[in-house]
């Protein structure tokens, strides 16, 4: 009987989300992606091996982190018998066959769609296969996590360390060196590097998006040297959004609270044409102050921020995206001297980054863009024009070597504005830097042994020419179990900090020289169960030419400290039930830094009294019913004596509730376990002054609509 | 000296040769295209709740295939697997008249295989492939843009079908009503 197509519909459902089953939330992508399990056939083991990839990373280019995958392809075989011997091969190991076809009984929804059926020279990169430390939060994570920022969410990653200075700042760090200026991490928002070359670190307070926008945030503990170059000393962040294709329609949100103030938000995305997407968003947020045992905390925040995001996938091989922001807010601090500031922040960002497969077995990738920082620091007034420009190219000259190389450019020009206590000379420059890269994934035995040489050269305006070599081994004995070891090494350069200081017209950073790093690293990654994985890192670090001050504030900067760091990071997810899922994060880290003289300092982060031994992350998500959420995080970090900040647990709980489809009502207290407790501080070693606030129990409440 | 490398050749090609006319011949591996609807399908029975009362008690989920030539072997992945508490049966029928014969949970009607309106059956999660499946009557079908493959969900024929589709289907389905 045909359908009454005159019967009323129900209303569309909102494009780009509703929530997902938890049981189907993706976090780390399925292990098992490649993978048949033991003894069950997916093909008959002389079938040809179809050749597939899922892209992990939207942002092509350099930034891709994942070495590739090279499976036995049978289309470049180079004549009659290497073709049977290829098919011969196949039947005599079975088992090999099967490995790298398509497993299609573990495919989640979100890889099917993803899939590209007409392409096949990309690679399958799960997360499972990559040998480095790497880990990877999801958009559902953070959403289920309830946290309001990106360093709020950088807490859930095994190895990294976050610890709120105030109420807008945070210090954010790898393996150690942690600082409100920390400066051995890289952090790229869609290939776009966010740390600031006066300092060589990260001004959290002003680098926000919508997390809704967020479709994963991959951090990599280790020295990315090889594909990012300076400053990846530690590790690399990743911060991807979304396609616009994923966030058609639009989405309100807006909440309230006790320390999250008030924020807001409004995205709206839709498809101009066939082949091309575009959203634009808009949001604000304002904190209120931490807590001061002095009842004098001035740390409150407003930001506002707005934006963009245009993709256009040509049909087959072209693909080119184009993003921009714009922001604007101020954040308040305490100075070093006692007084007060309100800091403004201003800038925005316009990038193009266009991407095309040349063939099966090659691809480019080109990307430019330009950002701009006005920072309205008394202190350190800083205004300054990047424009960064990469080009990469992969290709594939045989079965077993992948190929990734690459050229950058980056032309970075300020203005920076001191005081008579301190300022820069010269105030105004422009530094330059030229790279290259090439790494080469190598297959030794297909399947089961995979070597990654790589290395960067980078010549900059302070230091030269510098090399940073990567070496890494991975051993997949079966499916469900890597063994990886990597050796390599690093760079940070001199910032413009360190370089130009004048104290009291004196010149401090002549002396100033690189630090380095050689690292040597050994994981362990297992698939338990389809609902259960582990996965351990451990890595011992040495570090030369650290920079040191001392011994008086007035003393020239020097590099005069070694150090030795090791650790393991563990981390683990079980899907105990199909609406219940643990995720576990354990770090433990122990730093040895040795001074050449006990009148110095190790600055910024070089001293173990300044980093915990111990972090613990645990995390619960639970779908109580269809509609109802319930979450939870406990966390435990080590004490730092350095600051007198005690050991803290904390507890984090969330409630979400669908009433409707396309409405999501949270509520959420945050740091319930204590009234107040101190994360970090900066204590000002001349005059003695401890800035920084601590941080409060909060709540706060948040609607979201969806249409 | 040559020409015993010429032999030695000749024996290797030979051999190889001889070799692989004894390897069965090799049905070609279904297209990708295929491997991922025959995925989607699994996804399917995994994330939409079927009415009780359209099982039989021998605990056995029918899915039915008219022009199952498409997917190879895709679907023998499938065949046996058991998912939400049932076992896959693959049925591969001729025409879509025979559904009903067959007690099909899942109906997935290849392109080729007729253009006539479908009824809705209840419990009968009928799924296509060719456009306008949708108003013929198809409850869910699976479109290719820009080369992947995607899917539009018909939510009042799945209502009037009895079948409960779950919110994560409905968010990654194309926007449709």
């Amino acid at each position: 009987m045909p359908k009454d197509s005159g019967k009323t519909r129900n209303k569309a459902s909102p494009r780009g989300f509703t929530r997902p089953k938890l049981r189907d939330a993706g976090g780390q992508r399925a292990p098992a992606l490649l993978r048949a399990a033991p003894g069950v056939p997916t093909h008959p083991p002389n079938s040809p091996l179809p050749q597939t990839s899922i892209p992990l990373c939207n942002t092509e280019g350099r930034h891709r982190p994942l070495p590739r995958f090279d499976s036995q392809s049978p289309r470049l075989s180079l004549g009659l018998c290497a073709g049977l011997a290829l098919a011969i091969a196949s039947v005599s190991l079975p088992l090999n066959a099967q490995l790298a076809t398509l497993d299609i009984k573990r495919l989640t929804l979100e890889e099917l769609m993803e899939i590209d059926v007409y392409s096949a020279g990309r690679r399958l990169e799960p997360v499972h296969e990559v040998p480095s430390a790497i880990y990877v939060l999801t958009n559902e994570d953070i959403r289920r996590a309830r946290v309001t920022s990106i360093p709020e969410a950088l807490r859930l990653v095994p190895g990294v360390q976050v610890a709120r200075v105030d109420a807008n700042k945070w210090a954010v760090s790898i393996r150690g060196f942690n600082s409100r200026i920390a400066n051995k991490l890289l952090v790229l928002i869609d290939g776009r590097s966010i740390y600031d070359p006066l300092f060589s670190g990260t001004l959290w307070e002003s680098k926000d998006l919508m997390l809704e926008d967020v479709e994963r945030i991959e951090v990599i503990r280790g020295p990315g040297g090889t594909l990012w170059g300076a400053n990846a000393v530690n590790g690399v962040i990743n911060i991807i959004t979304k396609h616009a294709r994923d966030t058609g329609g639009g989405l309100i949100s807006a909440g309230a609270g006790t320390e999250e103030r008030a924020f807001g938000a409004a995205r709206y995305g839709w498809q101009p044409r066939d082949d091309q997407w575009v959203r634009v968003y808009a949001k604000s947020l304002a904190r209120d102050t931490g807590f001061s045992p002095a009842g004098n905390a001035h740390d409150a925040i407003h930001m506002n921020r707005a934006g963009f995001r245009w993709d256009w996938d040509a049909r087959g091989n072209d693909s080119l995206r184009v993003s921009g922001d714009v922001y604007s807010g101020e954040a308040d601090q305490t100075n070093n001297n006692g007084t007060t500031q309100d800091v403004g922040h201003k800038g925005g960002n316009l990038l193009a980054h266009w991407r095309r497969q040349l063939s099966d077995t090659q691809n480019l990738s080109v990307q430019f863009y330009y950002d701009r920082i006005e920072l309205d620091n008394l202190q350190f007034g800083e205004k300054r024009n990047t424009y960064d420009l990469e080009i990469q190219y992969g290709f594939t000259p045989t079965p077993r070597h992948h190929i990734v190389s690459g050229l950058g450019y980056r032309n970075t020009g300020d203005k920076i504005a001191g005081t008579a206590a301190g300022t820069l000379d010269p105030m105004r420059k422009t530094d330059r830097t030229e790279s290259a890269f090439v790494q080469d994934t190598i297959t030794l035995v297909p399947d089961h042994w995979r070597l990654t040489l790589g290395t960067k050269v980078e010549s900059n305006d302070y230091s030269g020419v510098e090399w940073q070599p990567n070496a890494r081994l991975a051993w997949t004995p079966d499916p469900q179990r890597i063994y990886w070891a990597a050796a390599s090494g690093a760079t940070r350069v001199p910032s413009r900090l360190e370089a130009d200081l004048v104290i009291g017209g004196t010149r401090l950073g002549d002396d100033v020289r690189d630090e380095t790093v050689r690292a040597y690293e050994f994981g362990h990654r297992r698939l338990v169960t389809s609902n259960l994985w582990y996965d351990i890192a451990t890595f011992y670090n040495v570090y030369r030419h650290l920079l040191t001050t001392g011994p008086t504030t007035l003393s020239p900067l020097s590099n005069r400290a070694d150090a030795r760091t090791y650790g393991i990071e563990v981390a683990s997810r079980w899907q105990a039930t199909p609406s219940w899922r643990l995720d576990a994060a354990y770090t433990y880290l122990q730093m040895d830094v040795r001074l050449d003289a006990p009148n110095l300092t190790g600055a910024i982060g070089a001293n173990k009294k300044e980093n915990p031994h111990h972090q613990l992350t645990l995390r619960s998500a639970f779908d109580m019913t269809q509609n109802l959420e319930v979450d939870a995080t406990l966390r435990f970090v080590d004490d730092l004596p350095a600051f007198d900040v005690p050991a803290y647990t904390t507890l984090d709980l969330g409630l979400g509730w669908f009433p409707r489809r396309d409405l999501e009502l949270t509520l959420v207290g945050q740091n319930l376990l204590d009234g107040h407790h101190p994360e970090q501080r900066l204590v000002n070693p001349t005059t003695g002054v401890t800035t920084g606030t601590e941080v409060q129990r909060g709540v706060y409440a948040k609607v979201t609509w969806r249409f | 000296m040559r020409r015993s490398n010429e032999l030695k050749k000749m024996t290797v090609g030979g051999a190889l040769l001889m070799l692989a006319a004894a390897l069965p011949a090799q049905t070609p591996a279904p297209p990708l295209e295929y491997q991922v609807k025959a995925s989607y399908l699994f996804n399917f029975i995994r994330f939409i709740t079927w009415p009780a009362d359209v099982f039989t008690g021998d605990g056995k989920f029918n899915l039915c295939v008219v022009g199952a030539e498409r997917f190879g072997n895709a679907l023998n992945a499938f065949s046996g697997e058991r998912t939400e508490g049932r076992t896959i049966m693959v049925h591969r029928l001729e025409r879509p008249a025979q559904a009903r014969a067959s007690r099909c949970h899942l109906l997935f009607i290849a392109v080729g295989s007729g253009t006539g309106p479908l009824g809705i059956e209840r419990g009968m999660l009928t799924v296509g492939e060719t456009r306008g499946f949708l108003e013929r009557g198809g409850i869910i079908n699976l479109v290719e843009t820009r080369g992947h493959i995607r899917f539009e969900i018909d939510r009042a024929a799945a209502e009037e079908a009895g079948l409960e589709v779950s919110s994560r289907l409905l968010s990654l389905a194309l926007g449709r009503s």
